[in-house]
């Protein structure tokens, strides 16, 4: 039984010397009227270049916050950000923003959830990939339309010169959320951070989208953190898996590891009450009880209530990511007490 | 865009139509009428009849109405009863004046309540906000006369600074005529402001609200260039309280215009009310709904020119 705690500078992709992105000890809390919500509680990883990251999880797991606090968008006030996030070289939460701007959209780039919110409803589409053009590569605006119309040919929207002039109205979500990849591109930029970018489409769509997605970071070899509540739409996209909960990273390994021999109680119950192949007849099982309230965490682990492997130890607290397998870790105290063979 | 434009126009037939009758016909169902004014009660009752006869005042109502819109139609707004003036001329030096105060106060109210509201939208919560809040509910709930009064005992009665009434002499310099405007103007700005301020903050946090200032800030946009796209939201609903506030401001305030001795629009329709001068009546307040309503099709070409989702 050799346990090892996660190394925030341990590359989890062997062939990564130095990690694109470095994510040590990210908190995140808002200050609200009911009291403290803790949203990110310790989130510990590292991206090599090119790597996609899967990050899994329900509703207020955390996920979506995570990913703006790279991003540098959570809302100023009344939100604090604490721990490290390095990015090539730049420590992102002690930067100024004036020198985060010029990293944000040339070096990081982000696609959201619905694009019908995310695009400016009064500006054409053209006018908004262009202006990112425009912003940070500094040419004119004839030449960045140029180039923007070729950023629609990329994501294969019919009839690029005309769309250029589309509002996104005017648009389909699918059609929406390819412009929205397409401004997201627009200046190639290392690590694109993906907000559910298909959770508001239809199903038949998604995939087209996840396919155009995964073959463009192969073409274009960009990271890609891909948040998702998708089981499938993860193990379709990533390279590895986190699992998170309570804001927490629960299980994180390399995809097919995470999610086909889950070793934390939470990701095996994730799994088991996931709609996949052949079930028909099956009964599906959920977990029982509800995600944590944010505000009022508990000490120890966030899963334990609704765990059916809990021991009383479990609520005391102190538990961190070890070592499973190869670049494997989970944050389970039974597991690392009890070894590999938990759910075997 | 030119069909939409064309639509706008075409609307406008009906509504003014509309507002002729109403206007028409309020006139009619106020009691007594102009010979009640100009002739002593003991006049003989034929005096009375032939003044009636003179001003086609016996003819039937429908009668009264379509030859007044025919001569209407025809630029022809009729003839002062009172002062056998035409009313065209009446109404137009009433309205320049009007406008002369009316302009540079929507300007500055327009303005002022623009910057105020959206710099109370940025720091909302803070003191600057709760001190823009403030100004902007004083303007809309301070009655505007009294502010007058007020601005006149500080300016003209104690600093002696500004005159306190009228328009200068006929013959007086540039510099003259504008001092005269500077008391009614920040009058007559209070409320377009106040209005303005508390919309445009309301739109401007609603804006920021919304994700697509995230994914400004994601894509790194400059903070002068996403201030660009806030504004640009802002802008439709904005540019339609403002044009009602400036029909507002066309009407003329009586009440302002007495405090300041200025001879506009609302002073000119309120003497007709009282000389029962039905021609003048009924001729400016068409001729003001017309102008209403062509502020409010061009309010509405502009917005659908900036908000693309409007042209319907």
């Amino acid at each position: 039984m050799n346990r090892q705690t996660l190394q925030a500078d341990a590359p989890l992709s062997a062939t990564a010397a130095t990690p694109l992105l470095s994510v040590k000890d990210l908190a995140v809390r808002f200050a609200t009227r009911e009291g403290v919500v803790e949203a990110v509680n310790g989130v510990n990883f590292n991206l090599a270049r090119g790597e996609v990251l899967g990050i899994l999880g329900e509703s207020g797991s955390g996920k979506s916050v995570s990913l703006r606090a790279i991003m540098g968008i959570l809302p100023r006030g009344r939100t604090t950000v604490t721990g490290s996030i390095n990015f090539d070289g730049h420590e992102l939460l002690s930067m100024p923003e004036k020198e985060l701007d010029r990293l944000r959209g040339p070096e990081i780039a982000m696609i959201f959830q619905e694009p019908m919110t995310a695009l400016d409803p009064v500006f054409t589409v053209g006018e908004q990939i262009a202006e990112t053009i425009v912003r940070h590569e500094g040419v004119d605006w004839s030449t960045a339309n140029a180039r923007a119309k070729n950023f629609l040919e990329m994501v294969r929207i019919p009839s690029p010169e005309r769309r250029l002039q589309a509002y996104p109205h005017e648009m389909s979500g699918g059609m929406r959320q390819r412009a929205m990849i397409a401004l997201a591109l627009s200046c190639k930029p290392k690590l694109l951070l993906a907000d559910e970018p298909t959770t508001a489409l239809d199903v038949t769509v998604q995939i087209q989208i996840i396919l155009l997605l995964r073959e463009l970071q192969r073409e274009l070899g960009m990271a890609v953190i891909f948040v998702t509540h998708d089981v499938g739409v993860a193990s379709e996209i990533s390279d590895a898996v986190a699992v998170m909960y309570g804001g927490r990273y629960m299980e994180h390994g390399p995809a097919e590891n995470v999610l086909l021999a889950p070793n934390h109680p939470y990701t095996h119950g994730l799994m088991n009450s996931t709609v996949h192949g052949s079930m028909r007849g099956q009964r599906l099982d959920t977990i029982p009880g509800l995600p944590p309230d944010l505000a009022n965490l508990p000490k120890g682990c966030p899963f334990a209530a609704r765990c059916g492997h809990a021991i009383p130890e479990c609520e005391q607290g102190g538990i961190a990511l070890s070592a499973v397998g190869k670049n494997h870790f989970s944050a389970c105290l039974r597991v690392e007490k009890e070894g590999r063979s938990f759910f075997a | 865009m030119w069909r939409f434009i064309g639509r706008r126009l075409l609307y406008a037939v009906p509504i003014l139509l509309g507002v002729s009758i109403i206007i028409f016909a309020l006139v009619q169902l106020a009691p007594g009428d102009v010979t009640d004014i100009l002739i002593p009660p003991e006049a003989p009752k034929e005096v009375a009849d032939i003044l009636r006869h003179k001003f086609g005042l016996d003819r039937p109502v429908y009668e009264q109405y379509f030859i007044w819109l025919g001569n209407l139609l025809q630029g022809d707004l009729g003839v002062s009863i009172f002062t056998n003036q035409p009313v065209g001329s009446e109404l137009a030096s009433a309205l320049s004046n009007t406008l002369m105060l009316a302009i540079p106060a929507a300007f500055l109210g327009f303005t002022l309540g623009a910057v105020l509201g959206v710099l109370a939208a940025f720091f909302r919560g803070g003191w600057l906000d709760k001190l823009f809040s403030g100004i902007a509910i004083a303007g809309v709930s301070l009655p505007h006369y009294w502010v007058g009064i007020v601005l006149v005992a500080i300016f003209a009665v104690t600093l002696n600074v500004l005159p306190a009434q009228g328009m200068g002499p006929e013959d007086g310099d540039v510099w003259d005529s504008l001092r005269h405007l500077i008391l009614p103007v920040i009058t007559l700005s209070l409320i377009p402001m106040g209005v303005i301020s508390r919309l445009v903050r309301a739109s401007v946090l609603e804006i920021l609200s919304q994700e697509f200032i995230s994914a400004l800030s994601a894509k790194g946009m400059a903070r002068r260039r996403i201030l660009f796209h806030i504004v640009k939201n802002a802008a439709p609903p904005t540019l339609a309280v403002m044009g009602l506030q400036f029909g507002y401001l066309l009407g003329g305030s009586i009440l302002v215009e007495t405090v300041y001795n200025w001879p506009g629009s609302g002073g000119l329709m309120n003497l007709a009310i009282f000389r029962r001068d039905v021609p003048v009546l009924s001729s400016t307040i068409l001729v003001l709904a017309g102008i209403f309503v062509a502020i409010n099709i061009l309010v509405d070409v502009l917005q659908a020119l900036i908000d693309p989702r409007l042209r319907r």
